[in-house]
């Protein structure tokens, strides 16, 4: 006969603890509890990217938040340890900066979960940490992140990767749940993969970040350090910086030509056209694009006897989050016999074929070939 | 002033005492009986009086018991209700309740409730055609607000009880009696509430009963949850002193963070219960009860009471209770964390203890719960009609989560879990009784605990009582 499953002696036990249990409530002398804080949340980071670079100074990953923009940004770290060895996956432990200082945070979002509860859907205020690896270069321990906007000390070798899949926060859980029916706290549960953390993954969708349901992680591809400029704020696709960033909104011209060179090249110049002797012109630093907040295309051409040096320079301009492009097309032409001294055509920058037959209508759509100065 | 009271002792105390006067002897010692409970509107149940079958009042307070949707007859007899209008015997009768009144917030912070200018008629009507039929019609008619223009929010919510009951067949020489009736249940309470407690329901009961004993089946087509079923059966001994019962509790519980699944299958929440009432003395009562979850993992609950109350006196009555109840996390009906909803919202919903059942069930399955409850209420005549009462209700409640790792969670009524809080509930004022021996009265009183309803009574709210400090007038008359 099968034995009930109610009846069994191993399934009182249970019961006859309970009723232990509640005498001990009679007397008031149960805990229930301190209310609970939220808990740490973990992030695991795969690092991609100059895995091999030696770094003049120690190498620390930190967890930081965002204060200010432009000149006034500042870094808020609520982690920071050094890297010992530099390995292609790291987990880091995220934690929120105190709730009074979380008003002041300048990555800061609205987070939509849909959760089933009858209701409409849930906007939540979240906040979004950003992970990096820099180069302790004044080995304080401390992050000073040599910035655009920002000038610091320390160089930034990577920064996560936010653009599609942000970490976040809820900038104030207990305020989100309080608002809430108890069936959203079990959805907010889910979305924080059962646990009590404010931290969870983002993605965006149709432009709304959303809960992605996947466990938090992220990628930090480091660059080359001595042009790690890296623009660490203003970079989140989020409702502040979707619609603007990308755009460009100025564009000038400026041109030199040689003095040697016969004719009226400046006549069909849109902008600014200087001549001038070759040797007095000032080239400008022909670098790699590694700076996310600075763009430069650089070109050269040969026609004939005359060489062209052109360089678009594209400079990433923002008022708070709202971000557009500033664009200079700048563009030298000297003779090719008696080029201005550190002429980058034909040695950094390679030539790139000339389709037509006018020195002056140049295509810009030649990929240039930039190496790395030594 | 001293005018003042001779005018008032002149047109109201003396025609009453002139009227007292005319009546004859032995009629005068029935109302008298009848006007010192009136008195006190809640009346002294005799065990000669005939007994209300299925009647979940709270016998142990001084919150009103309104009147249940069957035995008409039945409680019009009782001597606590004699001077209510109705025949007593006969083939129909009626008696009803009547309100007026309006709640203002005290301070702007606090929201009007629903019930700011309100009128209330709970009538019932009872027609018993023959012996062992009773059709009993209860019109509830009220209009919640005055503000929404004329007759704008009146309605008329009907509740019908149809009760059969026979003397089946003698056994031992006493008969084994059958009340079957619904589909109006009335107030339900469930053994000593630890499952169910002065919930709104209808459905089907059977009872049986014979000499002390009584088998009695319930079953209410929605408890605490739009989707759920409740089913009960109870076997009580001792004139209900000892109650064993079992539960059935249907739902559809969905996915965590998931809606509910259309043509989902039925689940159900079985218990156990065992109750005890034991009247110590005639004043003084403990009750107790213990439920035990018997499905999936078993869970327990466990409810004491214990009531001192002093009703029967003329001048005042006193009601000091407390109550402890313990839930382990897991042992209401529903898996889920689901907010319940209270599906009928009446200002007689204030006549009911905050402390129930429905305040605990919404966070049962995460988490550990526990009360400490001490009800007082009392009132007393101060000369001149003028009654002073106040009912107040301190909740002590604590929640502790039984998931790893722990989460928080609020209830509609803001209380986080886990944690602890402190709840005091009061209504304290004077009435006034134009007729002193009568239960006509007008009413002062401020109040933390008004009920909270949507725009219709019949909306489903997930908190009974809304919060704020309210001051109340009334105008009540009992028919």
């Amino acid at each position: 006969m099968k034995t009930r499953q109610w009846l069994t002696s191993a399934q009182f036990v249970e019961p006859l603890t309970s009723c232990l249990l509640a005498s001990c409530l009679l007397t008031f002398g149960c805990d229930a509890g301190a209310p609970n804080e939220p808990e740490p949340g973990v992030a695991t980071v795969y690092v991609t990217g100059a895995r091999d670079a030696v770094p003049l100074h120690p190498l620390r990953l930190a967890v930081a938040w965002q204060r200010g923009n432009l000149a006034d940004e500042r870094w808020l770290t609520t982690y920071d340890t050094r890297l010992r060895l530099l390995q292609d996956r790291l987990r880091v432990p995220l934690t929120l900066p105190p709730l009074s200082m979380r008003p002041t945070l300048t990555d800061a979002s609205t987070a939509y979960l849909e959760c089933h509860t009858g209701a409409q859907t849930i906007e939540a205020p979240v906040v979004s940490p950003r992970i990096l690896i820099y180069e302790d270069v004044d080995e304080s321990g401390d992050l000073n992140p040599d910035l655009p906007y920002a000038p610091g000390i320390d160089r930034v070798w990577g920064i996560s990767e936010r653009a599609v899949f942000p970490i976040v926060a809820f900038s104030d859980l207990d305020q989100v749940l309080s608002s809430l029916p108890m069936e959203g706290a079990e959805c907010l549960r889910s979305v924080t993969n059962g646990s009590y953390s404010s931290f969870f993954q983002g993605r965006y969708y149709s432009g709304q970040l959303m809960p992605s349901g996947s466990p938090i992680s992220t990628y930090i591809h480091l660059s080359a350090t001595q042009y790690a400029r890296v623009l660490m704020g203003c970079a989140l696709t989020n409702e502040r910086g979707l619609a603007t960033v990308d755009q460009v909104r100025d564009e000038s011209e400026q041109r030199w030509v040689d003095d040697a060179i016969a004719g009226d090249p400046c006549a069909e110049s849109a902008g600014t056209c200087t001549r001038g002797q070759a040797a007095s012109f000032v080239l400008p630093d022909i670098v790699a694009n590694l700076d996310p907040g600075s763009h430069q295309n650089t070109e050269c051409y040969v026609f004939g006897n005359l060489d062209a040096l052109l360089v678009a320079e594209y400079r990433l301009v923002c008022e708070g989050c709202l971000c557009h492009w500033n664009g200079v097309h700048k563009t030298w032409i000297v003779d090719s016999s008696r080029p201005p001294k550190a002429w980058p055509c034909g040695s950094r920058v390679k030539y790139c074929a000339t389709p037509t037959d006018s020195l002056w209508k140049v295509p810009n759509t030649c990929s240039p070939v930039v190496e790395r100065p030594e | 002033m001293e005018r003042v009271f001779n005018n008032f002792s002149e047109n109201f105390t003396k025609p009453v005492c002139d009227a007292w006067r005319r009546i004859n002897g032995s009629a005068r010692r029935v109302a008298l009986v009848g006007l010192v409970a009136t008195s006190t509107r809640a009346g002294i149940v005799h065990a000669a009086e005939p007994e209300v079958v299925a009647d979940g009042r709270d016998d142990w307070t001084l919150l009103y018991r309104h009147p249940v949707n069957h035995q008409l007859f039945e409680q019009l007899s009782a001597s606590g209700n004699s001077y209510r209008l109705g025949p007593r015997r006969g083939v129909i009768t009626a008696l009803s309740d009547v309100s007026v009144g309006t709640q203002q917030v005290l301070d702007a912070s606090s929201e009007q409730s629903r019930y700011h200018g309100w009128f209330l008629a709970n009538t019932f009507l009872g027609v018993r055609p023959l012996a062992g039929l009773d059709v009993n019609l209860n019109l509830l008619m009220l209009n919640p607000s005055a503000s929404d223009g004329y007759r704008a929010s009146g309605f008329v919510h009907p509740g019908l009880n149809l009760h059969l009951y026979r003397d089946l067949f003698n056994l031992d020489r006493h008969p084994v009696r059958l009340d079957i009736m619904g589909s109006d249940l009335g107030w339900v309470t469930a053994g000593n509430g630890l499952l169910l407690e002065s919930a709104p329901l209808e459905g089907v009961r059977g009872i049986a009963r014979w000499k002390d004993w009584e088998l009695d089946y319930l079953f209410a087509g929605r408890g605490y949850w739009s989707d759920d079923d409740y089913e009960a059966l109870s076997l009580s001994a001792l004139k209900r002193k000892v109650q064993l019962g079992l539960v059935n509790w249907q739902k559809y519980d969905p996915p965590a963070g998931a809606p509910p699944v259309p043509g989902a299958t039925q689940q159900h929440a079985y218990y156990a219960t065992l109750g005890t009432r034991w009247p110590i003395v005639p004043w003084l009562r403990l009750a107790t009860e213990f439920g035990y979850r018997v499905d999936k993992q078993p869970r327990v609950g466990v409810l004491g009471r214990v009531d001192v109350l002093l009703r029967d006196r003329a001048d005042y009555a006193i009601h000091l209770g407390y109550q402890f109840r313990f839930y382990q996390a897991g042992f209401g009906p529903r898996d889920r964390m689901l907010t319940p909803t209270w599906a009928f919202n009446s200002p007689m919903q204030q006549d009911a203890y905050v402390t129930n059942p429905f305040e605990y069930f919404g966070l049962s399955p995460a988490y550990d719960q526990w009360s400490h409850t001490v009800m007082a209420e009392g009132r007393g005549r101060v000369g001149f009609g003028v009654e002073v009462f106040a009912n107040t209700e301190l909740w002590v409640r604590f929640a502790r989560s039984s998931t790893v790792p722990k989460f928080a969670v609020y209830t509609s009524e803001g209380f986080r879990a886990p944690g602890q809080a402190t709840n005091v509930y009061y209504q304290a004022g004077l009435r006034y009784y134009p007729w002193s021996l009568l239960p006509h009265r007008l009413s002062v009183s401020l109040t933390n605990k008004q009920v909270q309803a949507a725009e219709r009574p019949t909306d489903p709210v997930q908190r009974r009582f809304a919060p704020g400090n309210f001051y109340l007038l009334a105008l009540e008359a009992y028919l």
